[in-house]
Parts: structure tokens; sequence; C-alpha cells
């Protein structure tokens, strides 16, 4: 018998705010613990939550995002259950009325054709701390630097069939995500968290079968390695004819297995009820609209008109609109020098290598648009080659300092000086007679060669083009 | 002891014109704080060198020219309420160490006017009745006669005149009860008329700021100081509704008051006497009496109940020993939940946290928890009409005199004693306790509420009938065994 | 109502409660809940419960950060330890 695969992802992503959910404690990653923190978000007796706006305006442009339907009226309620990481035993979470609901995303499934991915709800809530095991064994210990974080949880139906729709559904979320400006979304830091629902059932059969969850997945092809895995696995007890036991499983990337965390999923009742401490959220279609319309430039309108008005062929401008940070680098480097295709192939060429054998971001990344122009003007000015541009793109990368100042302080200017380079030509006509004697036979390659030995003396200062003309104009056909 | 009873705003102005000066007041008071709460054990802390220091400070402005309408003036603190440096027992014995890193706006705003703190006053369990007998801390007792409980112990505070203004909490009447049973007044506010911000509520539905004192109008001056705006607590957005400008006086002859001698109570002739003896002092102060007719009443009472439980489960889960409060040794995590929870709760406390988790269980929560709810609506609803053919409503505050000491009754007949002032809480109305008179020796008041925002005009309309209502004991009464 | 719900509500409340409080506990709801029988018949019919004990909407604070003092919140706290709260040992 064959299996249908149902898939649905959780997904929680902080929101790119100032300061947390319901205090002033700014959100932002601090290695010391409990320091981001205060007697709201730590639940001090008589303390009361106060909603930030910044956080609710993200919520509702993520919503937006996600061709969510919006709430006109929606409002927190308690989720309550104990454990160390929530401050006042119950976590503020939109359960009844969540600000989105029924959106939708477009994936390509694992044959190239597009397809609809369902998104339940898109809610508002605080996020935990973090416990830790402490090293003796004899205790935990709790951070709260991170609770009461502001979230969104997005919640797809059970529209996934393949590990890798879900890479592909995360990849495009993400994209989407930042485009809005609503998140940084990294997994690797935990701005992006996904769990993952999964079930196998008889092709055709209408009812789903009974799902585990994953957790602890760190990237996005962490989330395919663990499906794929619990695929195998969910199919081979079912081909055995025994049951899949509804349970939490923890992805252990290291053995790339997924271990037993919880035993039997059980429905908790978590007791939901309004929290009378917060006012409900109210929205006029009007405020929706202008929301609608305020909604960032999304990734494909973005390439479409990267190709309209920068004349860019259209695979550049998919690589360059493929995360929000590199296409606001690009426009950034036009502000300061206007040749787009040429700081496209400079992006995706020099740079984009450079930024993965560092593994960072653009974002973080310190030959900025400045630098890139700067050092593009330099190549139009003759002042370097584009070999040299290459060395200094790389210093300047790692030094973040100024393409023109690594070459004045490195002596890369280029030679232009028409005396300077004849001396050098005379002394490589005079040492290369074969190759010399081949070009005036007619193998006009050889001037290549040639070409390459001036570089050579010069250590690549040489302007390339000045070098083939006076070597033309010296060993050309008498 | 003295007993000589000034008002609060009488008392200001003196400081405030340097006939008397809030060093030798508080002194004073402090003095005779720790002399009658040895006998009434009325606080859980008295603030001896922070009261001075605030003394100080109310002087050294009054000589730079400050004004401040609550100069001098000495004020209780429930001890629900935070004050940063100060103790807050909440009513909790593991709490008995805790000091608060901040302070209850309601409190900031007091001090600002420049009230001084004189202590913090007893409480029940985690804040949770209306008696005092559940307190972890032993009974405050009634200066009226010792064999009974205060209600309130901040209404012992300003009847025994430890203090003249009182800042309490009232979840079901706590502060009304208290006030009727100890003679004075006692105003629960329009909710959203102070900030909550700093009391550690048991039910954020219900559970608000109030004042108690000897007279209304120094009521309608700690209001004036509290009331406001503050964005820490949304629902006193409500204040921006007020009307800028203060009616001054009010004309009898416009404003009706309703009636209503209550039912199904077993006092109900003492009742229905001083009900009909206050009616007809508003008919000889010129106001128009009309009989009302309560149908939803009788039920309201364990509507509110429910919301009251289902929310003190949740709003009590912080309560967990990890970050204040006391831990128990424990050995795992389940047991560090469970024993410290028990030794900060009392018996009431971890009654009202169960009920309330079963009243949130699944299959409850449709019959009780949202039929409570519904309830609610529909009381709101009556109570906006009955509001159409009167201004004011005249009811019952109390069921029975002050609990005795030491017989404490069944916990139901306990909440039974909130029946004219929970269902007020459920609509979220503003009601003023006040005293009526006497009952074998005992005080006994009576409720005036109105609809939202009425708050000044109950306290006017109050004042304009006060006179000689205002009852006597300053000192202590021994009971009757003693 | 039996012991088995009410154990389940005190297992989620997470309070310690001896056998005899249980016991007694057990008939306080069983009262309780009879004393609470008149509620369930108001017709409420139609009625939209009412969720929030005040009117407020869109109260919304803006969007800055400001650092809290945060020596006085730790020493509130009964077992905190070089940067930590410490409870006992968490099995996942
Ligand atoms: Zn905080």
């Amino acid at each position: 018998m064959d299996y249908e695969v149902v898939i649905g992802l959780e997904v929680h992503v902080e929101l790119k705010t100032e300061s947390k959910l319901f205090c002033s404690c700014p959100n932002c990653f601090v290695p010391e613990p409990n320091v981001n923190t205060c007697p709201v978000c730590l639940g001090f007796p008589g303390t009361l939550p106060r909603l930030n706006r910044e956080a609710v305006k993200l919520a509702l442009t993520a919503s937006l995002a996600l061709n969510c339907r919006i709430a006109l009226r929606s409002w927190f309620d308690r989720k309550n259950y104990f454990y160390p990481d929530i401050p006042k035993g119950y976590q503020i979470s939109q359960f009844y009325e969540p600000i989105g609901s029924r959106g939708s995303l477009t994936i390509e499934d694992d044959l190239g054709r597009p397809k609809v991915i369902r998104i339940g709800r898109v809610h508002m809530e605080e996020d935990a701390g973090k416990l830790i095991h402490s090293p003796t064994g004899d205790a935990s210990l709790v951070d709260y630097n991170r609770a009461g974080v502001p979230l969104v949880e997005i919640v797809t139906e059970p529209d996934l069939r393949t590990p890798g729709d879900a890479r592909r559904y995360l990849e495009k979320l993400k994209i989407i995500l930042q485009y809005a400006g609503v998140s940084d979304c990294k997994m690797e830091e935990g701005s992006l968290r996904c769990d993952a629902n999964i079930s196998l059932r008889p092709s055709g059969s209408e009812t789903l079968g009974s799902k585990t969850e994953l957790k602890n997945m760190n990237s996005f092809k962490a989330v395919e390695k663990s499906l794929e895995h619990e695929i195998k696995r969910q199919r081979a007890i079912l081909k055995s004819g025994k049951e899949v036991i509804s349970q939490t499983l923890r992805w252990e990337e290291e053995s790339q297995k997924t271990i037993v965390m919880r035993g039997k999923l059980q429905a908790h009742d978590y007791r939901c009820f309004a929290d009378c401490d917060l006012a409900p959220i109210e929205l006029t279609a009007e405020e929706v609209e202008e929301a609608r319309a305020a909604l960032p430039e999304m990734a494909e309108a973005r390439a479409e008109r990267f190709v309209h008005d920068y004349k860019l062929p259209d695979y550049d401008a998919l690589m360059l609109t493929s995360s929000r940070g590199l296409a606001d680098y690009f426009e950034s480097c036009l502000e300061f020098y206007n040749n787009p295709k040429n700081v496209s192939n400079w992006i995706m060429g020099e740079l984009s290598a450079r930024l993965n054998s560092a593994g960072i971001e653009i974002e973080s990344c310190s030959f900025g648009p400045e630098h890139m122009a700067e050092l593009l003007r330099m190549i139009d000015e003759n002042l370097i080659s584009g070999k040299i541009a290459k060395d200094v793109l790389e210093k300047a990368f790692y030094s973040g300092k100024m393409p023109r100042r690594i070459v004045e302080e490195d002596g890369l200017l280029q030679i232009s000086d028409q005396s300077e380079l004849e001396g050098i030509i005379e002394k490589v006509i005079k040492e290369n007679p074969d190759s010399v004697g081949n070009y005036r036979r007619g193998k006009t390659k050889a001037i290549g060669f040639l070409v390459g030995q001036v570089m050579k003396e010069t250590r690549g200062k040489a302007n390339p083009k000045l070098v083939n003309e006076l070597l033309v104009k010296k060993i050309g056909f008498k | 002891m003295e007993a000589k009873r000034k008002s609060a705003h009488q008392l200001a102005r003196e400081i405030g014109n340097g006939q008397n000066t809030a060093r030798r007041l508080t002194e004073e008071g402090l003095k005779r704080c720790k002399n009658l709460n040895a006998s009434l054990n009325t606080f859980t802390f008295i603030a001896e060198n922070e009261a001075l220091e605030q003394a100080k400070r109310v002087d050294k402005m009054i000589a730079a020219g400050e004004e401040l309408p609550l100069a001098g003036v000495p004020l209780a603190v429930k001890d629900d309420f935070c004050c940063s440096g100060l103790p807050a027992s909440l009513g909790s014995a593991a709490f008995k160490n805790f000091v608060s890193p901040y302070s209850a706006a309601a409190v900031e705003a007091l001090l600002e006017a420049g009230c001084v703190l004189i202590g913090k006053t007893n409480l029940d369990d985690m804040g949770m009745g209306s008696s005092t007998l559940s307190s972890p801390f032993g009974p405050s007792l009634n200066p009226w006669s010792t064999e009974y409980a205060a209600g309130s112990a901040g209404a012992a505070a300003v009847s025994s005149g430890q203090c003249l203004l009182s800042l309490e909490s009232d979840t079901g009447g706590a502060l009304r009860l208290g006030a009727s049973h100890c003679g004075i007044f006692g105003l629960r506010p329009t909710p959203g008329r102070i900030s909550r911000y700093g009391l550690s509520a048991f039910s954020s539905s219900f559970s608000q700021a109030g004042i108690a004192a000897a007279n209304p109008e120094d009521i309608g001056v700690a209001l004036e100081v509290l009331s406001g705006f503050d964005e820490r607590d949304v629902s006193t957005v409500l204040c921006r509704e007020l009307p800028q400008e203060k009616e001054k006086d009010i004309d009898p002859g416009t404003i009706t008051i309703g009636v209503w001698d209550g039912d199904g109570d077993r006092q109900s002739s003492a009742n229905r006497d001083l009900i009909s003896q206050t009616g007809e002092k508003f008919r000889q102060g010129d106001f128009k009496i009309s009989e009302i007719s309560l149908e939803l009443f009788q039920e309201t009472l364990r509507a509110y109940y429910i919301v009251a439980f289902a929310e003190a489960s949740s709003n009590l889960s912080r309560y967990d020993g990890i970050r204040f409060g006391e831990a128990a040794a424990a050995r795992n995590l389940d047991e560090l939940y469970e024993q410290s929870r028990r030794c900060t709760f009392g018996k009431e406390a971890r009654r009202r946290s169960i009920f309330g988790t079963v009243l949130l269980g699944k299959d409850r929560f449709e019959p009780y928890y949202r039929q409570a709810l519904k309830i609610r609506r529909l009381f709101q609803e009556e109570m906006a009409r009955v509001f159409k053919q009167c201004d004011l409503l005249l009811l019952p505050v109390v069921k029975n005199l002050a609990p005795l000491i030491g017989r404490e009754a069944g916990f139901i007949d306990q909440y039974e004693e909130d029946y004219y002032t929970a269902p007020i809480s459920l609509a979220g109305l503003p009601a003023l306790s006040l005293p009526a008179g006497t009952i074998e020796n005992m005080p006994v008041g009576l409720q005036l509420v109105g609809p939202p925002l009425a708050d000044d005009l109950i306290l006017k309309v109050a004042a304009g009938i006060a006179e000689g209502l205002s009852i006597p004991p300053i000192a202590v009464r021994p009971g009757r065994d003693s | 109502m039996d012991m088995a719900e009410l154990e389940k509500a005190i297992g989620t409340i997470k309070i310690a409660v001896s056998d005899t409080e249980k016991e007694e506990l057990l008939a306080g709801l069983k009262d309780f809940l009879r004393w609470l029988e008149p509620v369930k018949k108001i017709d409420t019919a139609n009625v939209e419960p009412a969720f929030f004990s005040h009117g407020a909407v869109n109260i919304l604070r803006e969007d800055r950060s400001e650092k809290a003092d945060i020596s006085t919140l730790r020493r509130a706290a009964p077992d905190f330890d070089e940067g930590f709260y410490r409870v006992p040992p968490v099995i996942d």
C-alpha cells in the first residue's frame, strides 16, 4: 500500500520591535541573563501589561502579507499552564480571535508547479524565557530576557505533502516576512522557530492518520531532513501493521535522528479566557486598507521593477531579490553609482562569494554600498584593474576600510603612464621572442600572453588596455 | 484616649497655612497607632521611619510655598498595594519579608498630594474575604466592640483615629462592608477612576482601588487626587470621559433617589427600617424618592463568584516561588510549585484557586464561566435601565453585623455576606457605603449606587445628608466579655 | 463531580493538598456547585458574554525601550545565583 504524507507547520517569528510586547524592556539579544527584565515581564504582584503599538502594526502587516482576513476586533487571552520560563503562570496569546486568519501562501511543489498552502491563523503572543540545565545537574536555570518578546505564530493548514514542500514554504515565508519588515527570520538565532506536525494515511483516504509533532529543528535543512526521517519511520511502522503513537519528537542534529521528547500527545486544557488586564484591539476597514496599501514591495514586484527600471536580465533580478537585504543593498549602491548591470555583476559575483565563504549575511557585511560604489568608480576611471579590484574588495570586506584608502596605502594605482610602461614592454619583447614571432605570423592570441607578462612585471598594476595598445604598436606587422 | 475627629481636608488646610505641622501630627499619630495596633491588630507594618521622613518632606514643601491638597494627612494603605521599599504581605505569610521594588500608582499619587503613609493594613488570605478573619496575621478587631471583626482593617484604622484616609481594595465588597461595620464612609469608585497598577488583584475584572474616610468630602478630595488616566491601567481611559468642569452644587429637587430595600435577607426588617429612615432624610433634603424593583439581583452574587474564582485561579498562578515569595525545599519542579504555593496560600486562596480551575475546565466552562459572563451583561443592562428611572440607587450594604471573632461561618455563608455588594462589582458601578444607624450598638451602613462615573454625584448627595450620620468610636470600646 | 475531577484540578493548579483536605474540598465543591445551580437556569439565549469588565479599546504604548533597575528585582528571588533564577532540575 502507498501512503500520502500530510504535513502542517507552526512557525513562531520574533517581531522586530525595540521593546517587548507588554513592557518597555529592550527586545534584543544580550548574552548576560536576566538583564532585560522588569517587574512587568517578571510578573511581579500588581503589575499590568501594556501593549506595544508597533507589535500590533507588525502583526497586522504580517497578516496582510500572508493574505489573511483581518479581525476588526481581536483581543488577548490567557493560556494557563505552569513552567518556569512562563513568569505569570499563563502566556498572553490570541486564542479566540487571532488578528489574521484564513490566509495563503503559494509555493512550488516538487515538480515546480504552483501550489497554494492555506494559512489557518496568524496571532500575536508573548515569548517565554529560556530554561538552561546547570552544568552540575543539580538545578535548572531560568533566564527571562526573552520572556515577553513579541511573536507572531503562523499556522498552516495540513496542506504540505513533502519535506521539500515544507522547506520551500519556510523559504518563501522568510522572504515575505523579511520584505514586509516584520522580522529578521533567522532560524539559527531563534528569531524564526518551526514545529512540524506530520502523519501518513493510505493514499486516497480522507481521514488523517495519527500524527507526531517534531521540534528542535535549527535550520530549514533540518526541517526537511527530520521530516524525511519521520516519514521513513512512520511508513515502516504502518507497513508492519502497527500504529503510530501520537507523541512529540525531538530532532537530534548530530545523529540525524528523532528521539521521543514527550509521551502521548494529550490535549492540554489551557483554560483560556480573555485577559481583562488588556484592552481589545479594534480596527476599521479603512485602517486595514491603509495598512494593505502601505505594505512594503514584495520580492516578485521588486524583481519586475528591477527588470523594467534597471534593464537587468531576469536572472539578475531574481537573484538580487532573493532576500530583502540583497535587494536593498543593490538599490543603495545605485544611489552612489548608477550602472545597475555592473553593480549586479559584482554583487552576484565577488561579493556573494565573499559572503558565502565568510558565512555572513549582507546586512552585517562591512563592505557597504559606498564601498562598492567607490570600488566600481575606480575601475571605470582606470585607476585600478578589475583584477586588482577583486583584491581590494577582499581587503575592504574584512577590514571595512574604504577601497580608495586601500589602493593608496598599498600602492595599487594602475600604471597608465606610457613612458613607464614602454621600458617594461621592451623588456618583455626581448625576453619572449617566440611569442613575438608567433604574433607576427598571425597568431593573434599570443598578444594575450605578452600582456600577461607585462602585468606580472607590474604586479597587476599596469592598465591592461594600454599595454595591449602599446604592444600591438611595437610588434605589429611591419 | 482623646476623641476628636478632624476631617482630612481641614487638617491639610491647617498644615497648609502653618497652624500645624505634618511632623508633629505624624509623631502623635504614630504613637497612637502603636498603642491601638496592640489591641486592634490593624497593621501588618507600621512605617515609622518612612512616615517621619515624608512628614518632614511635606513640611519643607509647605514652607517652600507649595500647595498640597492632602498635606500631612495620615494615610493607611491596605497590604495588597505595593509601595516601593516597604513590605507588602499581600495577605500571605510567605510574603512577610517581600519588599516591593515599585509603588502602586494610587500610592504614588497620594504621597505626591502630601499624605503621610503610616502603615500597611491587615487583610484576608490573599485579599480574599471581607472580614479579616482569614488573615495569616490574625483578625483585625472592630473598634466599636472588639468581639467583632473589623471587616476591613483600614476602616477600623479610620474609625479608631489611627489615620484619616485609607486606601483599600474592593473586589466583592471588602471596603464597603468594612466601612459599614466600622461606621464610616467607603467608596468603591467606578472601575477605571483609580489606576489599579500596583494592586495585587486576585480578580482582574473586579478588584478595584477605593477610599475610606470619616466623611464624604475627604473621599472627594482623595478621589480627585487619585482619578485620572494612567497608561499602565487600560481601564483608566474612562477618565478621559470625565467632564472638565466639576459640578459645584447639586439641586436636590432635580435628583431622584431610587430605593430598593433588598430581599431574601435575614436582617431585612433592620435594613428596611434603615432604608426608610434614610429615605426620609433624603425626602427632607428635598430629594425625590422612587421605589425601584430589581429582577436579576438575586442570582448575580453567584455569577460574580464564578468569574472571581476563575480569574483568581489564573491571577494567583504567578506565585510559584521562583521570582519572589518563598520557595519550599523541593526535589523536583512539581514539588517546588506545589509546596511553595501551599505555603503562600491560606485555606481560602487554595479553595478559590482549585474551584476556579474546576469552573474553567472543559466541561464547566460553558455552563458556568460563559454563563456568568452572559449574566454580567444582562445585569449591566438591567442596571442601565434602572438608572433611566433614577439618578442614584439606595440599597442595603450588609446582610449581618460584623462577623464575631472566633466564630467563622461556613464558606458559602461567608460568600453570602457579599449579597448586596458583589452584584454592584459585577455590574461595574460606583458605590458608596455610608453609615446609616446602629443595630445592637453596632454600626450599619447603606449603599448608594450610581451609573458609571456618578462617583462625584454620589459623594455630593451623601454629603447632603451626612450631617449627624458620622458615627463616633474614635477610641476602642472593649468587647462585652472584657 | 468526583474525586478524580477534583484531583485533576488540584494537579493542574499545582497546590499540595493533604488527603483529609481533599475530602473536605470535595464536599465543599459539591456544596458550591449546588449553590451555583440557579445560575444555569437563567435564560441567556442570544446574550453575548461580557468578556471585558471595562470598555477600553486600543490602549497602546509607543515602542520605546527603557532599562529597569534589576538589582531590587533580584533581591526578591528566593534562589538567585550568578545571574539566573534557580529551580530544581527539569527533565524534559
Ligand atoms: Zn520587562
